[in-house]
């Protein structure tokens, strides 16, 4: 039986479309959606726990040599990628709210 | 409050196992919402109390499996708990005659109480909440010892609700003085607390009657029409998947499903 695609709610679609611009942890993920705390960090989590992306900490000489703390990165999965490619098809403005590949802040 | 010291408290909210990870994230993404960006105080607060969600969050999909919290057995102790902190005080006025002017005649008293336990049933059949704990299902595990534990599950949390009720408003009622609104008290009682049972139940796996973690909701209103719109949780584990539809239709209903049939998330 051919799998079934997986239907993402439009908030979780657009942190997909976040990471995948290149924005990867979870402030800017915030910043750049205009999202609150609440809703962002539960929907990395169920991301993360249904295998769409996946988390990892930064090296902390790298922070260390920054003056911050670690950052907790996160990417997509080739599962995420299709789950984002299949959402792009169902919301079609999505790449146009998150259009160019941003760098990390 | 300080910020840090919120999302300390939050933390207590997470699985011990997973605290001080999910601590060291939310401290370091505290620091970038106060370094990097002009946010007021209010702001930061908002962003704190954004940890209360997520801690919540990940104690609720964290597995069930080996909290004694969320078991069958943890649920109904509780209950007996309260019921037995209830009835001792009205143990006493019996005892003493202080319930002398609220039972007349006990054969009068039960007959009372009949009724107010049928108007109870009646205001939450009228309100369609009885119905609730049913579901259609499509599994194997849910079979006929699975139906039955899940029946006496369900009958003695009923009959401790109504004891928790009946011994709590009685002695509510000597110790005001408010006897005469007893009945009253007692029937809004038992409709609360028989809501809390039945949306109880529905919130437990049928074949284990743990809590069903990892809520997660499936389809979109609009986008979604005659498809399937509501939200999943599933059991930690593994007996299966609760669909529940956000709106019920003649077409739509709450399917409990195993996990290992193909169509469903958990065995994906």
């Amino acid at each position: 039986m051919a799998q079934a695609e997986p239907k993402l709610t439009h908030t979780s679609a657009l942190v997909l479309q976040v990471i995948h611009s290149g924005v990867v942890y979870g402030y800017t993920i915030m910043d750049t959606t205009g999202l609150p705390s609440g809703t962002v960090y539960p929907a990395l989590r169920r991301l993360e726990q249904e295998g769409l992306i996946r988390s990892e900490w930064e090296k902390s000489t790298v922070a260390e040599s920054e003056q911050r703390p670690q950052r907790k990165y996160y990417k997509l999965t080739p599962d995420g990628r299709k789950a984002l490619a299949a959402s792009q098809k169902r919301y079609p403005l999505l790449v146009r709210l998150v259009p160019a590949r941003q760098s990390g802040v | 409050m300080k910020p840090a010291r919120l999302l300390t408290i939050a933390a207590l909210l997470a699985p011990r196992a997973r605290r001080a990870e999910w601590l060291d994230e939310w401290h370091s993404e505290l620091w970038y919402v106060q370094e990097r960006s002009a946010r007021t105080d209010w702001e930061v607060l908002r962003f704190c109390l954004g940890a209360f969600v997520d801690a919540w969050w990940v104690r609720r999909a964290e597995p069930s499996d080996e909290r004694w919290i969320g078991s069958p057995a943890f649920c109904l102790v509780v209950m007996l708990a309260v019921a037995a902190a209830a009835a001792v005080p009205f143990a006493k006025l019996v005892l003493h005659g202080g319930a002398s002017t609220m039972i007349v005649n006990s054969r009068g008293f039960a007959l009372n109480e009949g009724l107010i336990l049928l108007s109870a049933f009646a205001v939450l059949l009228s309100l369609a909440l009885l119905g609730q704990g049913r579901f259609i299902e499509e599994s194997h595990l849910y079979n006929r010892w699975a139906r039955l534990r899940e029946g006496m599950f369900l009958a003695v949390k009923l009959l401790l609700a109504w004891s928790i009720v009946f011994c709590g408003t009685c002695d509510a009622a000597i110790c005001f003085g408010a006897v005469a609104i007893r009945p009253h008290t007692a029937m809004v009682g038992h409709v609360l607390f028989f809501r809390w049972v039945m949306s109880d139940q529905r919130r437990r796996c049928p074949v284990c009657l743990r809590p069903l973690a990892s809520v997660c909701q499936v389809g979109e209103a609009s986008r979604t029409f005659l498809e399937r719109y509501g939200s999943e949780s599933g059991c930690a584990r593994g007996h299966g998947v609760m669909f529940t539809p956000a709106v019920v239709t003649n077409y739509t209903a709450t399917v409990w499903r195993d996990a290992t049939i193909p169509d469903s998330p958990l065995s994906r």
